[in-house]
């Protein structure tokens, strides 16, 4: 009686200790497989934009060409001002890293760039960016451009009719950070605390 | 304890139940709506965004067939789907309501859609939305203005 209960309890134990192996097995690989891009960088692949040749425009009306993603680090959101759910998320959390970055947000550039460059001029950029920090710079231009812009930058975007007879735009909502070279390096992510992204962006500014 | 004492306690009892009826949640039948939030957006904005939670304690499943605001020309529910890295925006009329359930609007997901806004919305503005239901009929709620990137009611 007392033997078969002592080999039920070691039975129990040894299949516990088996689950708690496989767990912490799998556990490891899903953080791991997870690190690169929650904690730090990508190792640095092509330029974006690496060849291309559009022309866009900022806020200033001033002229935005792939040379200007060269020049700094680079943090770029993609969307549209008739965008009311998404896009201010995005923005207010662009806005929660500066913030966060102290001083250092000196040392990259935020820009929001439209895929909807019908309706968005330079002027509404301007002001729908300034909404949530006015350093975040408005990038537009001729629908041609902003299109050729998208592509060599990877994003995708759709126009979708609406009843009403207005439309809205299916779209990439990554939160690119770029080196100094416009080279992708990480992604930003609305779930972690700002001060994570705060954290990428001086991980790239110690590496430049 | 005297009479005069537990008339003013009830008195200031009711009083201060309607007072936090009034300012955080509207009753319509079974259907309670709390927290009703917009967010503030540019003064030449042309849509803008409203969340708000439904409660339906009642037994039967209800609906919101239509939405109205003197802001906006027009007003849909919708909704926002991550698909990968993609963000797609569509309709979500009607909006149900189990019964014993909730609908609870959040940025990045369900939310009313507030289109061709007359002017901008500011922080601190206040304005009403007309929900109908399907069952419960028609309630009006006063929807406070939040910071452009609230995520929340403040
Ligand atoms: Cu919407």
């Amino acid at each position: 009686m007392l033997m078969s209960n002592l080999k039920k309890l070691r039975f129990l134990l040894w299949t516990l200790v088996g689950m708690v192996t496989i767990s912490v097995t799998l556990l490891t690989l899903v953080v791991s497989s997870d690190e690169p891009r929650r904690e730090g960088l990508v190792e640095p692949g092509r330029p974006m934009a690496e060849g291309a040749d559009w022309r866009l425009l900022d806020e200033t009306g001033s002229a935005f060409t792939p040379d200007d993603l060269r020049a700094k680090l680079t943090l770029v959101v993609f969307g549209f001002t008739h965008c009311p759910d998404v896009c201010p998320t995005s923005l207010s959390y662009v806005a929660n890293t500066l913030q966060a970055l102290g001083p250092q947000a000196e040392s990259v550039r935020p820009l929001f760039v439209t895929v909807d460059p019908k309706r968005d001029t330079a002027n509404i950029m301007a002001e729908y960016t300034d909404l949530f920090d006015p350093r975040i710079v408005g990038v537009t231009g001729a629908p041609d451009q902003v299109a050729a812009a998208l592509k060599s930058l990877g994003v995708y975007s759709r126009k979708v009719p609406q009843d009403d007879g207005g439309y809205t735009m299916d779209h990439t909502a990554t939160m690119l950070l770029l080196d100094d070279q416009g080279r992708p390096r990480s992604t930003l992510d609305i779930h972690e605390a700002p001060e994570i992204a705060a954290g990428k962006i001086r991980l790239l500014i110690e590496k430049s | 304890m005297s009479k005069h004492s537990v008339i003013v306690g009830a008195i200031t009892l009711v009083f201060a139940f309607v007072v936090s009826v009034h300012a955080k949640t509207a009753r319509v039948g079974d259907i309670v709506i709390e927290q009703a939030w917009a967010r503030a957006t540019t003064p030449s904005a042309k849509t803008g965004a409203t969340y708000l939670v439904v409660r339906n304690s009642g037994s039967e499943p209800d609906s919101i067939p239509s939405l109205e605001t003197p802001v906006a020309s027009h007003t849909v529910a919708h909704q926002t789907r991550q698909e990968g890295s993609v963000s797609r925006m569509s309709e979500a009329s009607p909006l149900n309501v189990p019964p014993g359930g909730a609908l609870e609007m959040k940025p990045g997901g369900t939310h009313i859609m507030l289109m061709d806004l007359k002017s901008g919305l500011k922080l601190g503005q206040q304005f009403p939305l007309t929900i109908t239901f399907e069952k419960a009929g028609k309630v009006e709620v006063p929807v406070k203005v939040g910071k452009p990137g609230a995520l929340g009611p403040e």
